[in-house]
């Protein structure tokens, strides 16, 4: 088209009427492809962080039940031998502390097991508190405590297959 | 990532699985289960006997010791470096009469019996003769300070040779005669403590609550929940029990430790309700 064709083609609009796009018509488009594209991005970062998500949970709970039984401490009774006995004591203690106190209901012939390791455990305890009053032999402190954590390992194995029998139905 | 997603659907999978494997019933796999249960309970008990007896050369001076010179369990170890602020705490007893009064390892005791131990030269010494000098079953004060907060206990020493007896000790000796070498153990015999589980099984006891109490027309005393079919002790299902032997049971558990002090063959007496009525039985230990 020539430039005076378009000339006179905008010479012959009618003035009055208004314009088939105002300039805010420009700016509401503009505006709403602004929005989509948000949306868009969005969507997707939400999408990437459940797709990590999921794959962060897949690998824990690959690795959890890929993972080698270790010596849990205090959810597994200890059963090693003396030579490890101030480990056994102390995962054994740990274990024991939150199930320290007296069961509302006993069973006598399960309990008098319980309370006759309990009593010897703090008759020993007793005893070292003495004999580190007294400045006793390292060698016989090292003995009460060898005693100790046996029992202790004994009081944990008892009471974890009694809480066991109890549990079950 | 390939590996995880299979790891899903093999749990995915195997749990609905086991689930349906559960809900059809396997008769079989209960009764086993039950049995290797007993047996783990077994094997738990052999240990306990089998490391009570490895323990006898240790325990029997130490036990001969305390009948000797009586004085009341504690079952607490005290740093004895603890400076003028108080008695710390090493290590307490599992079961024991301090556990039971609630002190922990790392506590402060401040005051016992509301003799302070704060200022003192010697204060693990000092609480040590406080608590050791006190009667066995009298409740005792101790102030404690734990993470910077004050605490009020009460700890009950424990006499000593409520569940010793086991070891069948002779007669109270001085404590220096050289000791006997232990009788061996009879091969596949487990005679211990295992011997009162064997007389009273199957005989169990519950602590008495308020509203229980209330219910039964008493403040004190042991419910008898349990009797095993054998009988146990004369007494029945719905018993109160309020003394063996002169000594009231605080708890189910304080109940046993009074009838494990007794031997086999040995006479008790035990008082309490039945049925609202006034209860006076002489029972006999079963053998």
């Amino acid at each position: 088209m020539h430039a005076d064709d378009g000339l006179r083609a905008l010479a012959a609009l009618d003035a009055t009427r208004a314009a088939p796009y105002a300039y805010g018509e420009f700016e509401r488009r503009a505006e709403r492809a602004r929005v989509r594209a948000r949306r868009r991005e969005t969507r997707l970062a939400a999408s990437a962080a459940a797709v990590i998500v999921f794959a962060l949970a897949g690998t824990l709970l690959y690795v959890a039940m890929r993972a080698p039984v270790r010596g849990t401490g205090s959810q597994v009774p200890a059963t090693a031998a003396t030579s490890r006995a101030p480990a056994v004591r102390d995962s054994g203690a740990a274990w024991l502390a939150p199930q320290s106190g007296d069961p509302a209901v006993v069973r006598v012939g399960r309990y008098a097991t319980v309370a006759a390791l309990e009593d010897r455990i703090a008759l020993i305890d007793d005893h070292l508190n003495d004999s580190r009053l007294d400045g006793d032999p390292v060698a016989e402190i090292a003995n009460l405590r060898r005693e100790r954590a046996r029992l202790v390992n004994a009081l944990v194995s008892v009471r974890y297959a009694q809480s066991l029998a109890a549990n079950l139905p | 990532m390939r590996e995880c997603f299979r790891t899903l659907l093999i749990i995915g999978l195997a749990v609905p699985a086991g689930v349906a494997v559960a809900a059809d019933g396997a008769p079989d796999l209960e009764a086993r289960l039950a049995a290797a249960q007993a047996r783990l309970e077994q094997a738990a008990n052999e240990i306990a006997e089998i490391s009570t007896r490895l323990g006898e050369p240790v325990m029997r001076p130490m036990i001969m010791h305390a009948r000797a010179v009586p004085r009341p369990l504690i079952g607490v170890q005290f740093d004895p470096a603890s400076g003028a602020d108080g008695v710390r705490v090493l290590s307490v007893s599992p079961g024991g009469p301090a556990a039971d009064g609630g002190v922990r390892p790392h506590d402060l005791i401040v005051a016992v019996n509301g003799e302070s131990m704060v200022g003192r030269k010697d204060p693990a010494r000092d609480a040590t003769a406080a608590l050791r000098g006190a009667p066995a079953g009298q409740p005792l004060k101790l102030r404690v300070m734990r993470d910077g907060k004050p605490l009020e206990m009460a700890l009950t020493p424990r006499p000593l040779g409520d569940t010793m007896i086991d070891l069948a000790l002779p007669e109270p000796v001085a404590a220096t005669m050289p000791m006997p070498p232990a009788p061996p153990i009879p091969p596949g015999v487990f005679a211990w403590q295992g011997s009162l589980a064997g007389r009273l099984g199957g005989l169990e006891f519950a602590t008495l609550t308020p509203e229980l109490g209330e219910y039964f027309g008493t403040d004190k005393g042991v419910l008898v929940v349990r009797v095993p079919k054998s009988g146990a002790l004369g007494l029945r299902e719905g018993d109160v029990i309020e003394s063996i032997g002169g000594r009231e049971p605080t708890s189910a558990a304080h109940a046993t430790r009074i009838l494990a002090s007794y031997q086999a063959g040995e006479t008790v007496p035990i008082r309490g309700l039945r049925k609202h009525k006034a209860l006076v039985l002489t029972a006999s230990l079963p053998k």
